[in-house]
C-alpha cells in the first residue's frame, strides 16, 4: 500500500500512531490494535520516540504487516549513521515495508539514556535525498545499487501558526527533496490548518494532519507551554478541566476537531499516546 | 534446520556454521539461492552486518529470511553504526522476530569501506554490547530500566588465536567471556599446531569454540591476506601446495585443504565446530563439507 | 597546548575581498609555540597579502599586533580603541580566540587566519601530536597515561579491536595500536589488572555542547 497513492485516491484516509513497547512483549500493544483493524488505513509506528529506548520501528512494522495491517515506518537521523540508515531502509524494502515517515529525532537527553551518544550523522533532509537516490538505483556515496528499494518516504513538518510561513517553505523543501507525503505537528484550530493548506497547495503533496488525544488539562497547559508548535484553545482545555469523564470528552473533543481538519487535508495522524485503547471510540464517533 | 543452534553446539556435536553476506541492494535472489543452498546443512548461517564497512541489506532482515525459509540465522552486529539506542532496539527487534543467535563485533573502521564520510559511533565497544545483551536477556537495558518482557539470546564473539602480539587480544577474549559471550568463531586459523596452543590455553574457559575457516582459492590470495590481514597467517607448505595445484584446479585443491583442515579438527577433537567463511564462493561449500567427511 | 594551522594566504585573501583597511591580531600563547599565529607568523602573513594585493594593484592597508592571549577579555582591552579604526580583523588565535574577539568588537569583521586543529603536545622540531579529546571522563589513571578516546581510531574504552596487527593500527598503519600500547606499558608496570576490569559505556552527557565550567571556589559567589 503506497501511502501517497492511498492519501490522494480517497477524500479523507485515517492512520493511528503507535509506540512499540519497551521490552518484546507486544501482547497489549497487537490487542489494542486489533480493534482498529480494518477501520485505520495505516499504522504509523514510532521510532523510539522522546529518546526513549524500545522494540524497533522497522521490526514493528514488519510484525504488523504480517497480521495485516498497513505500516508506515518512522526513521530518524539520531541513532544510526548513514550506513546503517541506508542498510535498514533495504531492509524494510526487502521485508515488504512501502512507507517511511522521516524524522529528524528528539534530544537524546530528553531520554532514558541521556550518556548516549547522538549520532546526526545526516539530517532529516540529507535522508530524504539519500531515500530518493536510493529509488533511483545508487546509494548516497554514488555507488550502484544491485535493486533498488520501493519505498515512499514523507517528512514531518512542525505548524507554528507563529512561523506559517516557514512551515511552508519547509513543505516545499521537502518535496524537493523528494517527500511524497507531509505529516503535520499536532493542529488544534481548523483555521490554523486552512492557512496552511493555503500555502502549500501549490505542492500537490497529500497532507496527513495530527491530531492528539488530550489526556487532561494539565497535559494541554504542559503542551502548550513546552513543546513548539502546540497550541491548544482555551476552550478545549476548560471543557477537559470541567469534565468528569476525562477519556470521554477527550475523544469528543478529538471527534469534533477532526470533522472539521477532515473537510480541509488528505488525512488525519491520530495520535493516542498510551491511550490506544480509546482509538476505537473515537473511530466510533468518526463513524469510521 | 532440525534443531536450533544452540541445541547443536548443546549436544555436543561438532557443528558447522557457514555465512551469508547480504546483496548492496535488494536484489535478494541469489543470496536466497545460497540460503536455500546451505540452510540443511550446517548448523548456524552468519549474516554480515555491513561487513568491511561496505553499506549492504541489513542483517536483521537477511536473518529473518533464513528463518522464515527454515534456516538458523545468527545475526552479526557491529558496534560501529548504532548507538546504544539502536543496538539495543535492533536486538529486541531480533527476539520478536524469532532470531536468537548474536555474534557482537567491534566492526571494521568506516574508512576501508564505501561511505568514507560516515560518522563512526562506536558508542559501545564489542564487551559493552555483549554485556547489553546479558542485561536485555535479564529484562533490563543499559541505562538500568526495567523492560516488558526480557530477551532470549544465544550470543558469541570473535578471537584472533594468531594476533600479534596476542597477549592484548587474549586479554580481550577473557573480557569477552566475562561479559557474557557463549561461542566464539576465530579469525580464519591455517596452522593447526599453533592452533591446537591457543586452545590448551582457551579449554579453561568453557566456551564453545568455532575455528574460522577461510576457502583458498589462489597461492596470490594466501600471499594477499599474509600481507594485509591482521591474524591471518598461511603457512608456506600451504601456498606451496596452492601454487603448485594444475592449472584451472586451484580452487579444487583449495577446497581439499579446507576439508582436510575440518576433517583434522574433528578427528582430534582440536575445538567444537568450524565456521566457513566463503563470501563469493556459497556454491562451494558443501563441496567443502564432503571434503572434510561431513556431508 | 591548542594547535593551529594557518590557513592557505589565498582563502585568507578571498575573504578579505573589498576590505581596504586590515589588522592582523597575533597571539603570543598556544598558536605562537606551534608557529601558526605569534608575532613572527604575523608579520609573515602581513607581508604576503600586502605582495599579493600589491601585484593586484590593489591599496590595501594593512597593520599587525600581538597580545599575549586572545581569549582573556583583560589582554584584549588595550585592542579595543585600535579595533574601530579598521574595516576587517584577521585573528591568528585558536576558534577560541578569534570567537572571543568577534564578541568583544561585534562592529569590526573578524575573520579566522587558522585553523585550530587539536590539543597536543611537542614532540620535536616543528612536531605536534593530538594527545587530548576533552571527553571529560578522563581514565589516564587506568591505561597507564595513554588516551584510549584520541590515540585508538575507534575511541574503544575495552580493546584493542581485531583490526589490530604489530601493534599498529587497522586504520593506518604507521599509526599506534593504542590498546597494544597501553597493555605494553601497564605490563611494564605490572598493573594490567586495570584493564582487565570491563570499562562501562562512555558518558558523552559530559560532552554537552557548548560546555561551561564554574569553579567551585566562584559557584559561592552566585556566579553562573
Amino acid at each position: 500500500m503506497n501511502l501517497s497513492e492511498l492519501l490522494n485516491s480517497k477524500p479523507f484516509s485515517i492512520t493511528v500512531e503507535v509506540i512499540p513497547p519497551k521490552g518484546n512483549d507486544l501482547s497489549i500493544f497487537l490487542g489494542d490494535l486489533e480493534r482498529v483493524k480494518g477501520r485505520a488505513d495505516a499504522i504509523l509506528v514510532r521510532e523510539l520516540p522522546s529518546a526513549v529506548m524500545r522494540l524497533g520501528a522497522l521490526s514493528t512494522g514488519v510484525f504488523l504487516k504480517e497480521r495485516g495491517f498497513a505500516p508506515i515506518v518512522e526513521f530518524t537521523c539520531r541513532d544510526r549513521n548513514r550506513l546503517a540508515l541506508q542498510a535498514d531502509l533495504l531492509g524494510a524494502s526487502v521485508l515488504g515495508i512501502e512507507n517511511i515517515l522521516v524524522t529528524l529525532g528528539e534530544d537524546i537527553k530528553s531520554g532514558d539514556h541521556p550518556e548516549a551518544r547522538a549520532v546526526f550523522d545526516l539530517n532529516d533532509n540529507e535522508l530524504l535525498e539519500t531515500i530518493e537516490k536510493m529509488r533511483q538505483g545508487s546509494d548516497l556515496a554514488g555507488n550502484s545499487l544491485q535493486g533498488s528499494p520501493s519505498l515512499a518516504a514523507g517528512a514531518s513538518v512542525v505548524v507554528d501558526e507563529r512561523e506559517i510561513e516557514r512551515a511552508i517553505a519547509e513543505v516545499e523543501k521537502k518535496m524537493s527533496l523528494g517527500a511524497r507525503f507531509i505529516m503535520t505537528s499536532p493542529i488544534f484550530k481548523p483555521a490554523l490548518l486552512d492557512r496552511f493548506m493555503g500555502g502549500v497547495k501549490k505542492c500537490k503533496l497529500p497532507i496527513l494532519t495530527s491530531v492528539l488525544l488530550l489526556k487532561s488539562a494539565g497535559m494541554a497547559n504542559y503542551l502548550n507551554k513546552n513543546i513548539p508548535g502546540i497550541s491548544i484553545p482555551e476552550e478545549m482545555i476548560k471543557r477537559l478541566l470541567k469534565s468528569s469523564d476525562r477519556g470521554r470528552t477527550s475523544v469528543e473533543l478529538a471527534s469534533e476537531l477532526i470533522a472539521e481538519l477532515k473537510e480541509l487535508c488528505q488525512g488525519i495522524n491520530v495520535v493516542p499516546i498510551g491511550w490506544e485503547s480509546k482509538v476505537p471510540a473515537l473511530l466510533d464517533l468518526l463513524k469510521m | 534446520m532440525a534443531c536450533s543452534f544452540k541445541e547443536a553446539v548443546d549436544s555436543g556435536k561438532f557443528v558447522v556454521t557457514a555465512e551469508i553476506g547480504p546483496p548492496k541492494g535488494t536484489a535478494i535472489e541469489e543470496m536466497v539461492h545460497h540460503i536455500d543452498l546451505l540452510k540443511d546443512k550446517v548448523d548456524g548461517l552468519n549474516v554480515t552486518d555491513n561487513q568491511s564497512s561496505v553499506m549492504r541489506l541489513n542483517s536483521l532482515s537477511v536473518c529473518h529470511l533464513i528463518k522464515e525459509r527454515g534456516g538458523e540465522p545468527i545475526l552479526q552486529m557491529t558496534c560501529r553504526d548504532r548507538n546504544r539506542l539502536a543496538l539495543q532496539s535492533d536486538l529486541l527487534s531480533a527476539n520478536i522476530l524469532g532470531i536468537r543467535n548474536l555474534l557482537c563485533l567491534t566492526g571494521d573502521y568506516i574508512t576501508v569501506g564505501d561511505h568514507v564520510e560516515a560518522k563512526p559511533v562506536f558508542d559501545l565497544d564489542s564487551v559493552q554490547l555483549l554485556q547489553a545483551v546479558q542485561l536485555l536477556t535479564q529484562g533490563k537495558d543499559l541505562a538500568g530500566n526495567e523492560l516488558h518482557g526480557a530477551a532470549q539470546f544465544y550470543v558469541g564473539a570473535i578471537v584472533t588465536p594468531e594476533a600479534h602480539p596476542l597477549e592484548p587480544q587474549l586479554l580481550k577474549f577473557e573480557k569477552k567471556v566475562k561479559a557474557g559471550a557463549s561461542f566464539f568463531q576465530t579469525q580464519a586459523i591455517y596452522d593447526l599446531e599453533k592452533f591446537k596452543e591457543f586452545m590448551n590455553y582457551a579449554r579453561q574457559f568453557k566456551v564453545k569454540m568455532l575455528a574460522g575457516i577461510v576457502l583458498l582459492v589462489s597461492a596470490g590470495m594466501a600471499r594477499y591476506m599474509n600481507a594485509n590481514v591482521p591474524g591471518i597467517f598461511v603457512p608456506d607448505n600451504l601456498i606451496e601446495e596452492m601454487s603448485s595445484a594444475p592449472k584451472g584446479k586451484a580452487l579444487t585443491k583449495g577446497i581439499e585443504i579446507a576439508g582436510r583442515m575440518i576433517r583434522q579438527l574433528k578427528e582430534e577433537a582440536i575445538c567444537d565446530g568450524v565456521h566457513i567463511m566463503a563470501i563469493g564462493k556459497e556454491t562451494v561449500v558443501p563441496d567443502i563439507l564432503a571434503a572434510a567427511g561431513l556431508a | 597546548m591548542i594547535v593551529a594551522q594557518r590557513k592557505p594566504v589565498e582563502e585568507i585573501k578571498r575573504a578579505l575581498e573589498g576590505y581596504e583597511k586590515i589588522l592582523i591580531v597575533g597571539c603570543g600563547t598556544c598558536v605562537a609555540v606551534c608557529m601558526a599565529g605569534g608575532e613572527r607568523e604575523v608579520g609573515i602573513l602581513a607581508s604576503l597579502l600586502k605582495m599579493s594585493f600589491r601585484m593586484e594593484g590593489k591599496e590595501v592597508e594593512i597593520s599587525e599586533v600581538t597580545v599575549e592571549r586572545q581569549c582573556d577579555k583583560e589582554f584584549m582591552q588595550p585592542l579595543e580603541e585600535k579595533s574601530k579604526n579598521y574595516q576587517a580583523i584577521v585573528s591568528l588565535a585558536c576558534g577560541v580566540g578569534i570567537q572571543f574577539l568577534s564578541e568583544l568588537y561585534e562592529n569590526t569583521i573578524v575573520l579566522p587566519g587558522v585553523n585550530t586543529v587539536f590539543l597536543g603536545s611537542n614532540e620535536g622540531e616543528g612536531v605536534w601530536q593530538e594527545r587530548c579529546r576533552a571527553c571529560g571522563e578522563c581514565v589516564l589513571a587506568e591505561t597507564g597515561g595513554i588516551c584510549p578516546v584520541t590515540i585508538c581510531a575507534k575511541g574503544l574504552l575495552n580493546g584493542p579491536c581485531g583490526g589490530t596487527n604489530e601493534g599498529k593500527c587497522e586504520v593506518d598503519k604507521e599509526k599506534d595500536c593504542a590498546w597494544t600500547l597501553i597493555y605494553k606499558r601497564l605490563e611494564k608496570q605490572g598493573k594490567l589488572d586495570h584493564i582487565r576490569k570491563i570499562f562501562p559505556p562512555k558518558n558523552y552527557r559530559v560532552q554537552t555542547k557548548p560546555a561551561r565550567l564554574v569553579h567551585e571556589l566562584y559557584q559561592q559567589k552566585g556566579e553562573t
